[in-house]
Formats: C-alpha cells, structure tokens, sequence
C-alpha cells in the first residue's frame, strides 16, 4: 500500500466521518450534489495527510477542511440562499424515541422547527455539537469562534430552544 | 427564573464540557442554587433529542425508503457527473449485494452501525457446486465463489447500469484499492450506501424501552453513593436524576479525544494514540514429537470473543490482524452436538474424542476432544446475585458501545426472575453505585437505572471493580451466582491501569467465589488483551458483543454456560502413545498451554466450563513413520524411556482431565481438584464419515489457519473451508453455522486482492 493512498487507518476513517460530513455539508449547502463533491474533495485531501500529521486532532481537521470547501463551493454556485426558501430539506427521520422524554412530548416535528428558526450559525453550531459529536474546543477550532463564544452560542441556542418548547407547551 | 440561568457555564456543565477545576467550582454554586437542578436536567433532555434527532438524519440524497427494492430501482441518474462513490460501500463490500433489512435498531442515538451478519435472509449462500472437488474448481479458475460474485454484479446492474461491474470491482476490491479507486470511481452510478436501510425499532414493548417511560417514578427512588477520584465523598442537590448524577462524577466528556487534542503537536506518549486496538503477539504452535515430549496440556477456553471481533473485521471489509485470531475461540464459539454426561455421572461433563483423517494434510491425522457440560434446568437453577459494572467513560458513548449495552443487559434481565438480585456500578472518572443490589421483582427500578445510564469521562476501571466485587460480596448467595459483569470497550486509562495491576487486583477478587464474566464492545480502541486477562483471571468468560444478534446468544441462548458455572480449573493434560503418534501440535490454544507439571497443581489457575458449555480442542497427529527421529540428543546419564507393554496397544492416546466442582469448599478445607482419564483408541476411516459436529469444528479451524496465515494450512484453500463448513452446518436453528459461511466466503474475497 502506498501511503499517498491512504493506509488502513485511512480506509477506517472515512466511513465513520463520511455520513457526519455530509449531512454537515449539506446543512451548509442545501444541495447533495455539492455536498458530496465537498466531502469526497475533504477525503482526497485526507488520503494524502498521514496519520501521524492529522490523527490527534482528526475529527476537528476532517471538519475544517469541509468547512471550508463548503465555503468555497458556496460563493462559486452563488448558492446563498435563505433557508426558508430551500427545497431541499433533509427529510424527517423515522421511528420513535427511545431515550429522550422530550422528543416524547414533543412531536419532532416541532423540535426541526425550532431548529430552522435558529440562526445559522446557531444551527451550524448545534449541529457540530449534537450531531457530529464535536467539542466545544473541537468547534472553536473548525468555525474559528472563540471557545466561550462557542459556549454562549450553544447556550443562546439551546435556551432559544427552550423558549419556544415551553411557550408552544403552554399555547396548547 | 434566575439570573444564573442565563449563564452559558449551565449548557456548559449539562453537556460535560468543562474541565475538572471548573466543573468543582460549579458545583459548589449549583449546591446554593437547587433549581438550576431542573435546567440542567432540561438542557440534558433537549441535547439528548437533538443528538438523536440529528444523528438520524438521513443523508440528503435519501427519500426514507421503504422498501429495499424501491431504493435500488429508483436511483436518481439525473445527478451531475460528479456523482459521490463513497468509500464506505467499498468497505461495506458485501452491501451491495445485501441491501439488507437491518432488523435491529442498535442505536438509540440512530447513527449506523455495520452490522452485517443480520442481513444475513438477503444473503443467500449461492448453491453448493458440491461435485466439484477443491481441487478441480482451482484448475478450472471457478469457484463456488464465483457464483457469487455473478449475483453480485448482477445487482449492482441495476443501480449502475452498465457501471455497476466496475463499482462491485471496487467493493470487492475492499480497503486496500477501494482507497485508491475513490477516484478511479466516479463517474459511476450510484450505489446504494450503507445508510441505506429500512430502520426498524426493537418493538415499543421492548423492556428497555417500557422502562425509559417509567423511569420518571422510579429515579428518584434509587439511592445512589457518590465517591469522587480524591476519595470525597459529598451529598448531591436532591432531585438530580442517575444520568446527571453519573455525569457530575466527571462530565468531561471525551476526555481521551481532549487529551489528544492537547497533545496535538507533540507526538503522543506510548499508548496514547488516538485509535488503538491492542492484541498481545500470538506465535503458532509447532509440531512436538511424542518421544520427546509425550504430555500435551492446556487449559479450556470458553472465550468466544475472537470470533466476535473477527467477524467485525470482515463486515468492515478487513481481514483480522494475525494475533486476534484465536484459533480455540472461534472453534468454541459454535455449540456441538456432544453425547450430554449421563445424568447421575459424578462428573459435571462428558467427554468426547474422534480421531479422523486430516482433510488437509495428506497422511495426517485430526483428533477431537469435545467436552459437555452439564445442562442445568434453567427453572431449578440457583439464585442470582448479579452485579453489573459498566464502563461509562467517555469512550462508550458510541452507537455500538453504550446503547447496545444497555439493550443488551436488557435482554440479560429478561432471562432473570424474583428470586434474582441485581447491581449496577458504573466508573469513568470516578466510580459509583448507580443501584444497589435490588431483588429482580422491582425489574421497572432496574431498567430505569439502566436507561438513564449515559457516557463521559475517562475510564478508572480498578475503583469499579473493587466496588463491585464488594457488593458481590455483600449479597453473596451461598450455591448461587455470584457473578460480577463488566461491559466495556476495555480501555482502562485512569486509575489501576497497568496490566500488572489490574491482574493483581482482579485475581486477588477471583478468591471470594464471585465469578466474573466480560462483555467486550466497541471498536477502534477495544483492548483485546487486558479483557481476556481479567476474564482468565478473574474466573470468568469473555464474549465480544457487537450486535444484538450476538447478546441474544451470549446472555439468552448461553445463559447457563455464561452465568452458571459447573467446573472450575479445567485442565486437559494428553499423553500420546509414540507407536501410534509420531508428532503432534494443538490447533490454537496458544496462549491457554501450561507446563505438563501444572496438571497436578491445583493452585494453577485454568478455565471454567459453564452449564451445557461445549468445549473443543483439535490436535494434528502425525504418524511415527512420517514425524522422523528424535530431535534431542541421546541423554547422557539416563536411559532414554523405552515403549513398555501399552504402547502396544491400540491405543491413540489418554486423554487425562483435571476439575474442581463449581462451589467453592468453605474457607480451611482444602480445595481439591478431581481427575477422571479416557484412553482412544477408535478412529474415523475417512474424514467424509467423521461426524459432522467434527467437521464443522475442523472447518473452523482451518479458516482460523488461514485467517493467522499458518505455515500448516496444506492443501487447504478458503474454498475447501467453504465446502467442508457448508456440507457439515447441519442442524443450525439460530443461524451461526450459516454465518461462518458467510464470512469465509468475505474472507476468500478479501484475500484475493
């Protein structure tokens, strides 16, 4: 195996981040072509790395670099749009929850709702944080924010969050 | 509702982020704030269905399929030229064949888990080509396999077109191209992904789940010890809930990938890396000749674990490291159909020998040992004093780590009645008692505590298990099962962590009579070693769980053998007959073999045999004409041992077993090992007439051979396994059989690039 190939480490890595990737690109994107064009030009870019180079600090790299390719391809498709007018929402995940007495309570639906109503960068956040399993520290380093800025992010959002469960709990 | 609810350090806190010196300065201001309480709890609930929300999401292109077929008909060609081939369909090879069904929802966070073996009704083992000899299908350059590979690229047809050949190239192609071919691959259709398949939960009455409803009553009745790492110990606010409680132990969550973080520009210290699998060196063992050395003795293993996580590394689409294969635990992860010890015999287990030719070695010969424990009646079987001790580190908060835990001890408690008792203990940062014993009869309190169980923090392993083995203690049952249950990836990284130590501690517990069983998950930094160590010492079995197909069989299907114990200390000692054995070698067992001295010295520790256990060993005879001389010099001052009268005999060999009865005898008798010897004499004319129970156990062990690339394999080919396996499943209800044919058909595909 020739390293510039990327080894067998490499070969594990890619599967584990790739859905991560994706659904973190196509959050930037809004498109699922671009957002795999992003991730498989972030995977190129990983296969070349060796790793000793990115394995420390592995998950915050893979998401940089996708971040910024995501950037890239943006300004290149002129795809700035709003969100609300997006067409291509991710669908709904199926089954019922296991764990989590809000997700119970509250129809998922809504959940998705608030989440949309967040800021974009609020959502990029959370999304790197809950979905993609970042650490705050792990965030700072892919957005560039400031870790306590990362912090008071995802608090505001969370809270926001709470906000609008507990008046629409209340409403009915 | 307070002005510190507007401080970000709350969110902070509830998601474990914050270091060990402000998470201590935080809870010092939560102890005068007790309604921040409730907003930690709020904030925890709302990540929790935000991760589970999120981590379900569907990639985009996915329009929630539901069915298979209408996924793989309805492909969408219009995509741009740059359509994405994602390597993880190469390394989910067989995928693309499969589109499977996943039966089981493993996760309850909704991320996927590669989980092949459970597709296995989509997977169906091509026709047997069986008048075709190995031999002849190598000449012909068409194997069995082949056929498969047909099926397989008919399939892919369909989503790719004319493509689709090229794209099951590059999935058969597995790791090694597949890298390469991420390029080489575009263009081509798209590919049904790994993604992609039908979720279904484990049905709503699942006891686990039942439980997470009602946890709302019992949580707050649970009584819950808290000792921190510098020995603290403290009253909690009221009202925190066990999850929170568990976390305030050490929210720092992914301190390991912290910790790497930190170290990012300096290279990590020895055993630090990030993503470490750790298998100790496993040399094979070699031909001994019988003049020489006549004793051959080892002790049992009911491990099944190699075969666990060797399967793991085929699904991913890699063969196994060398060392992870041992050989002995994946023969011994199969059941054998072995005569059961006549009910009144003295002892606990049968014993079973069949000598046949050696399919592999011309000339040579195979000799089965096959041991059966006695079965219990699982209604007349004594009462349980069970103490889970689970890892909660921050390393165990993955899909197939924490939530297949959780449902997999769901399952375990399923088998349990009234008369049962049950602990939980867990340890990350710091360890705590999370239930105390509680009688099975409240079985809602046990699932509430188990549900509420989440991952963070680093893993103190040594604190947990003196926990443990002390509330084993406190509620011993005399006869009964004392038995402490340690799940965990194995990665103990804090506290008692040197294999030493851990040895120590472990066999210095193992004298109480508390029996120890190990449940081994995850990947990426499972720690092989050190949990096959503990559950050697620690008199105890050790069976990776990857699935929950494989739960099924290791706490339900293998409830007796894993939870009742009926032999202690089993060693097999075999003297060959040199007019009959010229040279011999044991198939596996490498690191299980003991000095011929430590037969007879019952303080030597050795393996357990469990109710209804079957326990294999192979060895590969040779016969005096074709094993050569003596390779040790004449001695000097003794005359060399000479054949007496038995030698003449028919006889193969004596097979000589050492046990001590499964209760431990009370402090000041002597604990005493008991021996029974069988000498062989019959052999199986041909390898086709030996039973298929033998067979298959062969079969196996020739694909471990292969599998550790064995300079003894002979003739014998991933073929010739698959032929031998596939004629001799026989009877295989829960499927096991079927799935080792599966995997050495992913073997063979592996193999060839």
């Amino acid at each position: 195996m020739n390293s510039s190939q990327g080894t067998a480490w490499h070969g594990e890595k890619i599967p584990e981040f790739e859905p991560h990737l994706i659904r973190y690109a196509f959050h930037l994107l809004r498109n699922s072509e671009l957002a795999r064009d992003a991730v498989q030009d972030t995977f190129e870019r990983f296969l070349k790395q060796s790793q000793e180079k990115v394995e420390a600090n592995l998950r915050a790299w893979l998401f940089t670099v996708c971040r910024n390719r995501c950037f890239d391809l943006r300004k290149k498709e002129k795809k700035m749009q709003p969100i609300d007018t997006v067409q291509d929402k991710p669908p709904l995940a199926t089954g019922p929850s296991a764990f989590s007495a809000l997700a119970k309570k509250e129809d998922r639906q809504t959940l998705r709702q608030f989440l949309l109503a967040l800021a974009e960068q609020e959502q990029e956040v959370v999304r790197l944080k809950f979905q993609s399993d970042c650490s705050y520290r792990e965030i700072s380093d892919i957005t560039g924010l400031s870790q306590s800025h990362v912090g008071v992010t995802i608090h505001r959002a969370l809270t926001k969050m709470r906000i609008a469960a507990k008046k629409k709990g209340g409403a009915q | 509702m307070n002005v510190s609810n507007q401080d970000p350090r709350i969110t902070a806190y509830a998601l474990g982020e914050m270091s060990e010196e402000e998470q201590q300065a935080f809870e010092a201001e939560l102890s005068v704030n007790p309604e921040l309480v409730q907003e930690i709890d709020e904030i925890q609930a709302l990540a929790a269905a935000l991760q589970e929300e999120l981590k379900a999401e569907p990639l985009p292109e996915m329009k929630s399929p539901t069915s298979p077929m209408a996924d793989v008909v309805k492909p969408d060609f219009g995509t741009p030229s740059r359509a994405f081939k994602p390597l993880a369909t190469a390394f989910a090879a067989c995928l693309v064949a499969v589109i499977g069904v996943r039966v089981l929802d493993l996760s309850d966070t909704g991320s996927s888990v590669p989980d092949l073996h459970q597709e296995e009704p989509m997977v169906t083992p091509p026709p047997l080509v069986s008048t075709v000899s190995p031999q002849s299908k190598k000449e012909e350059g068409v194997g069995v396999l082949d056929v498969l590979d047909e099926v397989t690229v008919g399939e892919s047809e369909i989503t790719g077109g004319a493509r689709g050949k090229s794209t099951t190239k590059a999935m058969a192609e597995g790791k090694a191209q597949g890298i390469a071919g991420v390029t080489s691959a575009r263009g081509a259709g798209p590919v049904p992904k790994a993604e992609k398949v039908v979720r279904k939960k484990i049905p709503a009455s699942s006891p686990l789940e039942m439980a997470a409803e009602g946890q709302d009553q019992a949580a707050p009745e649970l009584a819950y010890h808290f000792k921190g790492l510098n020995g603290t110990s403290g009253a909690l606010p009221g009202g925190f809930t066990i999850g929170q409680k568990a976390r305030l132990g050490k929210a720092h969550s992914r301190t390991r990938a912290l910790k790497s973080k930190q170290m990012m520009m300096a290279p990590p210290p020895p055993g630090e890396a990030f993503n470490r699998e750790d298998y100790d060196p496993l040399p094979e063992s070699d031909f001994r000749k019988s003049v020489d050395t006549p004793l051959s003795t080892f002790s049992v293993d009911v491990d099944t674990a190699a075969y666990s996580n060797m399967r793991r590394f085929l699904d991913q689409g890699r063969l196994p490291p060398k060392d992870s294969v041992r050989i002995e635990e994946m023969v011994n992860y199969f059941r054998y159909n072995y005569p059961a010890p006549p009910p009144k015999s003295d002892a606990p287990f049968s014993t079973n020998v069949e000598i046949v030719p050696c399919p592999w070695k011309e000339g040579h010969y195979l000799a089965r040992i096959g041991l059966r424990g006695q079965a219990i009646d699982l209604k007349n079987r004594p009462a349980a004093n069970l103490v889970f001790l689970l890892d909660v580190s921050g390393s165990m908060n993955q899909a197939n780590k924490l939530p297949l835990l959780k449902k997999s001890l769901g399952l375990l408690l399923a088998q349990l009645t009234s008369r049962d008792r049950v602990a939980i203990v867990v340890y990350a940062g710091a360890s705590g008692l999370v239930l105390p014993s509680t009688s099975v009869s409240e079985e809602k309190k046990i699932l509430a505590a188990l549900a509420r169980l989440s991952a963070g923090g680093s893993t103190n392993g040594g604190a947990g298990i003196h926990l443990a083995y002390d509330i084993a203690k406190d509620h011993f049952v005399k006869d009964g099962i004392n038995r402490v249950i340690l799940a965990t990836d194995g990665d103990f990284n804090v506290g008692t962590s040197s294999r030493g130590e851990l040895e120590r501690l472990i066999v210095e517990k193992a004298k109480s009579g508390v029996f120890l069983s190990v449940l081994g998950f995850g990947m990426g930094n499972y720690q092989d070693a050190s949990l096959e160590l503990l559950s050697g010492k620690g008199n105890g079995n050790y069976a990776y769980i990857d699935s929950m197909l494989e739960a099924q069989k290791a706490l339900v299907e293998q409830f007796g053998a894993t939870m009742v114990t009926i032999a202690r200390d089993v060693k097999i000692q075999v003297e060959f007959n040199p007019a009959k054995v010229g040279s011999y070698r044991l198939i596996g067992y490498e690191n299980r073999r003991l000095a011929a001295r430590d037969f007879n010295d019952d303080k030597k520790d050795a393996g357990e045999i469990g109710a209804g256990h079957t326990v294999t060993a192979l060895y590969e005879l040779v016969p005096p004409a074709l094993a050569g001389k003596s390779e040790v010099d004449p001695l000097k001052y003794q005359k060399k041992a000479s054949p007496n009268t038995d030698a003449g005999s028919e006889e193969w060999m004596t097979v000589k077993l050492r046990y001590k009865p499964a209760v431990k005898p009370a402090a000041g008798q002597a604990d005493v090992s008991r021996l029974l010897e069988f000498p062989v004499t019959q052999s199986v004319g041909s390898f086709a007439a030996a039973s298929s129970d033998t067979r298959f156990a062969t079969a196996v062990a020739g694909f471990g051979m292969l599998l550790r690339g064995s300079t003894h394999k002979g003739s014998w080919s991933y073929d010739s396994v698959y032929d031998v396996a596939s004629r001799a499943a026989g009877n295989d209800k829960a499927g096991h059989r079927r799935g080792l044919i599966e995997l050495i058909l992913k073997a063979k595909r592996l193999s060839q690039q």
